[in-house]
């Protein structure tokens, strides 16, 4: 977990030198690249590949708090995608091009040829000319597949989207046409940047004075933040319990994660509410924070997608009553990683 | 890692336990019969003595207390799994709970050798309860204006006031109360916690019926009751820190997320295939959200063990905890029609409804957590 935290600081420092992120003539376009030449030397992509393929072997786990930073940040680089884009690739024996990437969070079940059967959306502000990865279901199995570059300039995947390279994956990694593990990414960006809006909120109440004292002192206030805590606290839980899981039950984690942090990201309502109109102008930081949020929420599946999913299994477990069955999914024997 | 971000570290697996775990549902098993639905959707306020000798002669009371003083000398991870399991089923706890999270590890950090002595084995063998004196008439959330005197005599100390709202007293032996040794404006400075023996000349009990129309809550008078030299608890003049440093304990538990869990348990096993999807759902988002809680919980009750006393993570834990359990009826209305009375539904659900609104004004109100949990952030 700590190698987690120091890799974290240094993704901090080095965005924090390649961009200001109070520079809005600044393009998408030239964010998102001094973004990824930040990241570039942290060779993030070999973080949580097995040390065997020589990775650095870092478990899901661990590579939370990079997530959490990458979510505090809001940053254009795509870190989640290059961690677990790049583990994929070498679980599928693919090898990538140098260069960003991004990866869809949602699988493109596959007819006849090697092309995409239906858009899947892709982050408005990611580089617009860099390859994507994504996950084909075909009558084999998961395929693997990596798009050109230049034919994947739109924020959609859009059907016949060119593929330049696919392999089929050893173990399938979807969960109902969702990139499981992706999906618990996603969830800790969520929790990052949803605790950033927190950090703010508390920041700007404090120094904000009405009525003659801050708004801070105002109960009122004190009650946005307060519901905006639980839910930050909430998210980050269940996204560090969601990647604790996700290595044994790729759903159960995604689920959990997933499901609970999607639900919370709607919290930067009370972070807008405390910062009053300044929170929705094109300048503030919590407008960027809350475009990332409305993306990520929905990336992987969305709390409707996994609380279905996990009321499905549970359905399935019904002999056993419910306590039972929730505390045999959480509490299996093989999760024994840390003991007191 | 970051200001502001409160410490929640990684939680250990509780996989371990399984045996107690298979031990303690066979227990419910065995006595779960006898209980109905009004008594399973009320659980841990529900008052039954002889149940509780049961857990007690089980050895499930003041499991981690030293064997000397009748406990178990085993791990928090144990009780954790024990507690979680009775909660779980809606098991009536009421008659050790108190004793088991707070009174216990009171007397056991700061009580006298002789306290000690006195109630530890009682309270773990299920003999005896103690409930918590802290709110008075005019002092509820504001509880350093409390009212209620303690004055030193030549015997010992001489009790004057009232205190209400106290959970379980006409049924319980003793009371933790907290008082004021200080002057009238000492405030938080003045206060000082004693155990008293409810039997003694001068206490008058007063049970207040509620709106599940059973009696909890208790009014309790004490009129010049002289108390033994030795019923201070701790240190005079500590009361406040004393009683503080014990919320974090009440705050943080299981029993801040579970109180109605068998109405979800109780939907998951019956519901109809007609309303199934919703139901499926409902039961997904619920499960989704205890277990995030259990986790939050877990990591608390890590740092509570290793001695610390988080309380701003507790305080956020009971908020996000009792919303949580007070949103379960309406959950559950929302996908069974309450025409169709599965097994006992309307009754459970009845008893849960007439109980939720205390959720979060016991151990603490909503408002006074907001507070806390607001300071926490300012790093206060």
């Amino acid at each position: 977990m700590s190698i987690g935290i120091d890799i974290a600081d240094q993704l901090i420092r080095s965005l924090n030198r390649a961009i200001d992120e109070n520079d809005r003539t600044a393009s998408r376009t030239s964010m998102a690249s001094a973004a990824w030449e930040a990241i570039r030397p942290l060779e993030l992509g070999m973080s949580i590949v097995p040390t065997d393929k020589d990775g650095f072997g870092l478990s899901f786990e661990d590579i939370g708090p990079v997530l959490e930073a990458t979510g505090r940040h809001a940053a254009a680089a795509p870190v989640a995608d290059i961690i677990f884009g790049t583990w994929l690739a070498v679980e599928a024996g693919l090898v990538l091009p140098e260069g960003p990437f991004h990866v869809a969070s949602t699988a493109v079940p596959l007819t006849a040829d090697v092309r995409t059967g239906k858009p899947i959306l892709l982050p408005e502000w990611r580089a617009k000319n860099c390859p994507v990865l994504f996950i084909a279901i075909t009558a084999e199995g998961e395929r693997l597949c990596l798009t050109d570059g230049a034919s994947s300039a739109s924020s959609r995947l859009e059907t016949g989207t060119p593929v330049v390279m696919s392999k089929p994956l050893p173990a399938p990694v979807t969960v109902r046409g969702q990139f499981a593990h992706f999906a618990a990414a996603n969830s800790m960006l969520i929790a990052g940047a949803l605790a950033r809006s927190l950090d703010l909120s508390v920041e700007y109440t404090g120094v904000r004075r009405q009525f003659g004292k801050p708004l801070i002192h105002f109960q009122a206030v004190q009650r946005l933040l307060a519901q905006l805590a639980t839910e930050v606290e909430a998210a980050r839980a269940a996204s560090r319990l969601g990647l604790r899981l996700l290595a044994d039950d790729p759903e159960l984690g995604a689920a959990i994660s997933k499901g609970r942090s999607s639900a919370a990201a709607s919290a930067i309502a009370y972070a807008h509410q405390a910062h009053g109109a300044i929170g929705v102008t094109d300048e503030h930081i919590l407008s960027v924070l809350a475009e990332r949020l409305r993306f990520w929420r929905e990336a992987g599946g969305n709390e409707f997608f996994w609380a279905d999913t996990m009321g499905e299994r549970l359905a399935g477990m019904k002999d056993k009553g419910l306590w039972p069955a929730l505390i045999e999914l959480v509490e299996k024997p093989h999760h024994i990683s840390q003991v007191e | 890692m970051f200001a502001g971000a409160l410490n929640f570290p990684v939680p250990p697996s509780l996989s371990g336990f399984e045996p107690l775990r298979q031990e303690v549902r066979a227990f419910i098993a065995q006595h779960r019969a006898g209980w109905s639905a009004h008594t399973v959707g009320q659980s841990w306020v529900s008052f039954d003595r002889d149940f509780s000798r049961a857990v007690g002669a089980r050895g499930w009371i003041g499991m981690t207390w030293p064997k000397e003083y009748g406990g178990g000398e085993r791990s928090w991870q144990e009780r954790y799994v024990v507690l979680e399991e009775m909660l779980a089923a809606g098991a009536p706890i009421g008659a050790h709970m108190m004793g088991d999270r707070q009174t216990g590890p009171l007397l056991l950090r700061i009580g006298s050798e002789e306290q000690k002595r006195a109630f530890l084995p009682k309270l773990a063998s299920g003999e005896i309860s103690a409930c918590i004196g802290l709110s008075e008439p005019d002092s509820g959330s504001d509880l350093a204006s409390l009212r209620t005197t303690a004055e030193h005599t030549a015997e010992g100390w001489r009790v004057n006031g009232r205190k209400i709202w106290t959970t379980n007293a006409h049924k319980s032996e003793y009371m933790l109360a907290l008082v004021r040794t200080g002057g009238p404006e000492s405030r938080h400075a003045g206060l000082s916690q004693f155990i008293i023996d409810l039997s003694l000349p001068g206490i008058a009990i007063r049970p207040i019926r509620d709106l599940s129309g059973e009696e909890h809550f208790n009014e309790v008078t004490f009129d010049d009751v002289q108390l033994t030299e030795g019923s201070l608890v701790g240190t005079e003049g500590e009361g406040w820190r004393q009683a503080t440093a014990e919320l974090a304990f009440e705050r943080s538990g299981p029993d801040r997320f579970l109180s109605n869990f068998p109405l979800l348990d109780l939907l998951h096993r019956q519901s109809s295939p007609a309303c199934a999807p919703q139901a499926n759902h409902m039961i997904g988002a619920a499960a989704i959200e205890l277990m995030t809680l259990r986790e939050m919980s877990l990591s608390i009750a890590k740092l509570l063990s290793g001695g610390e006393t988080p309380g701003q993570a507790a305080a956020l834990i009971k908020e996000l905890g009792t919303s949580f359990e007070q949103s379960v009826p309406d959950r559950v209305r929302a996908v069974v029609p309450m025409i169709d009375d599965i097994d006992g539904l309307v009754e459970l659900l009845t008893a849960v409804e007439c109980i939720a609104p205390t959720y979060s004004l016991r151990g603490g109100t909503r408002e006074i957590l907001v507070g806390i949990i607001v300071k926490g952030l300012q790093g206060k």
